[in-house]
């Protein structure tokens, strides 16, 4: 139980690894905020252009959402960062990420924004039309705030997703709170921070998770 | 770039290997957590739900990361495949508790009744009647979580896990050659196409309506 606690809980430890602990959580919550907005704008942008009747465009953006749905995100990372700087294409550790990530995100939201967007009976946007709002404003006012709603527990559940997955951008040596800890752990030959990483993501993100078990439960149980 | 071949075909076989014992691991242990839940033991139930919770809340990566670094400072020592298929196997886990468990919750209480006002004991009601029932409702969120995780194999790269990404990343820092991480793409891309398509078919076959 002691060995238990000085490899894993050690306060000593814990006390100089923090600085780096603390400024990896800062670059983990500055992925976030802007990998997730990035990735929503982008997958509401993928279901817009579908619902345009273009076969071509349709078959287009299914290629699209499917290609980077086949990807494994961390390959599609490891392909952008080290693989475009042989076209000449340099976009540093966080521009890497950015990139994969909206690539990779984007066509995940735009699979559920698509399926809000089917999921609004075909009346509403109908009725919009006919009251002399325009095919733009019928989206922006009527279908796409009901098409939001609908799928309200999937946009959480995927978001929870995409922040979890910020954790790869470690692999590119991103300073993000994984490799924090890892640096840390590297320093001081002791597990401590990593355990210490482990508790914050779970502090975080334990009430989402607790959100969305709720959600499920629901969705499920009406189905 | 057909130097690369026999290297990243190598992978090819180590992630399937890798994704299948994940899957059969996960979704089995899944469906047991979610059977052992309906004895509705207080304790034990409560146990569940924090090991799922914490499961879900973790990212997959950070626990390989603990599997594989920190559990050999108190003797426990996995090798890398194994590190990754226990970690990627519990997360599945975690997953699978949660739908079949909300499957199970989804069957109409009269269905038990029912069953057991017949004569079957509480095994069989929970064998003939609502599992093939609640088994149903869960295909389609089941088979999505089940295709994003075995993507996850890729993260065994990180602990070096002989699987396509590893491999291709090895061979691109030996001759500093993007070919070797263009043909793991093409490969992971021939793997998973089938699969994502697989999965799109399932989703409108067993489609529940909102």
């Amino acid at each position: 139980m002691e060995a238990l606690i000085r490899s894993f809980f050690s306060v000593e430890i814990l006390a100089q690894a923090w600085p780096i602990l603390l400024s990896g959580f800062w670059m983990t919550l500055l992925l976030t905020v802007v990998v997730v907005p990035l990735g929503l704008a982008g997958g509401l942008g993928v279901a817009l252009l579908s619902t345009v009747k273009s076969r071509v465009l349709r078959t287009a953006l299914i290629v699209y959402v499917d290609f980077f749905r086949a990807f494994p995100p961390l390959v599609l990372l490891m392909f952008i960062a080290y693989g475009l700087p042989f076209l000449d294409i340099r976009l540093g550790a966080f521009g890497s990420v950015a990139l994969s990530f909206l690539l990779n995100t984007s066509s995940y939201y735009g699979e559920i924004f698509r399926a809000g967007i089917e999921s609004v009976p075909r009346g509403q946007f109908e009725a919009a039309r006919t009251t002399g709002l325009s095919a733009l404003q019928t989206m922006g006012y009527v279908v796409v705030p009901q098409a939001v709603r609908n799928v309200v527990p999937d946009l959480i559940s995927n978001t929870l997703e995409v922040i979890k997955l910020t954790s790869i951008a470690s692999v590119v040596a991103l300073p993000e709170l994984l490799h924090a800890a890892r640096e840390a752990q590297s320093l001081t030959y002791n597990a401590t921070p990593i355990i210490a990483a482990g508790i914050v993501y779970l502090v975080c993100l334990w009430p989402l998770v607790r959100l969305l078990s709720r959600f499920e439960h629901r969705q499920i149980a009406l189905h | 770039m057909a130097q690369y071949a026999p290297k990243i075909l190598e992978g090819t076989w180590v992630t399937i290997q890798l994704a299948v014992a994940v899957v059969i691991a996960g979704i089995v242990a899944g469906l047991f957590l979610s059977i052992v839940r309906t004895f509705r033991l207080k304790p034990l139930n409560f146990v569940i739900v924090l090991m799922v919770d914490v499961l879900r809340a973790l990212p997959p990566l950070v626990i390989i990361v603990i599997f594989y670094f920190a559990l050999p400072t108190v003797g426990i020592r996995l090798s890398a495949w194994a590190a990754t298929w226990l970690a990627l196997s519990l997360v599945l886990m975690a997953f699978a508790e949660e739908i079949f468990w909300a499957g199970i919750l989804a069957v109409p209480k009269g269905q038990w009744e029912a069953a057991r006002s017949t004569g079957l004991d509480f095994l069989q009601t929970l064998r003939d009647v609502v599992l093939p029932q609640a088994v149903r409702l869960t295909i389609p969120p089941l088979t999505n979580r089940t295709i994003a995780l075995t993507k996850n194999t890729a993260l065994g790269a990180v602990i070096a896990v002989g699987e396509i990404l590893y491999q291709a990343q090895s061979a691109y820092s030996f001759s500093y050659n993007p070919s070797p991480l263009l043909l793991g793409a093409v490969a992971y891309l021939i793997l998973f196409i089938p699969v994502v398509i697989f999965g799109r078919w399932v989703e409108t076959r067993f489609a529940w309506k909102r």
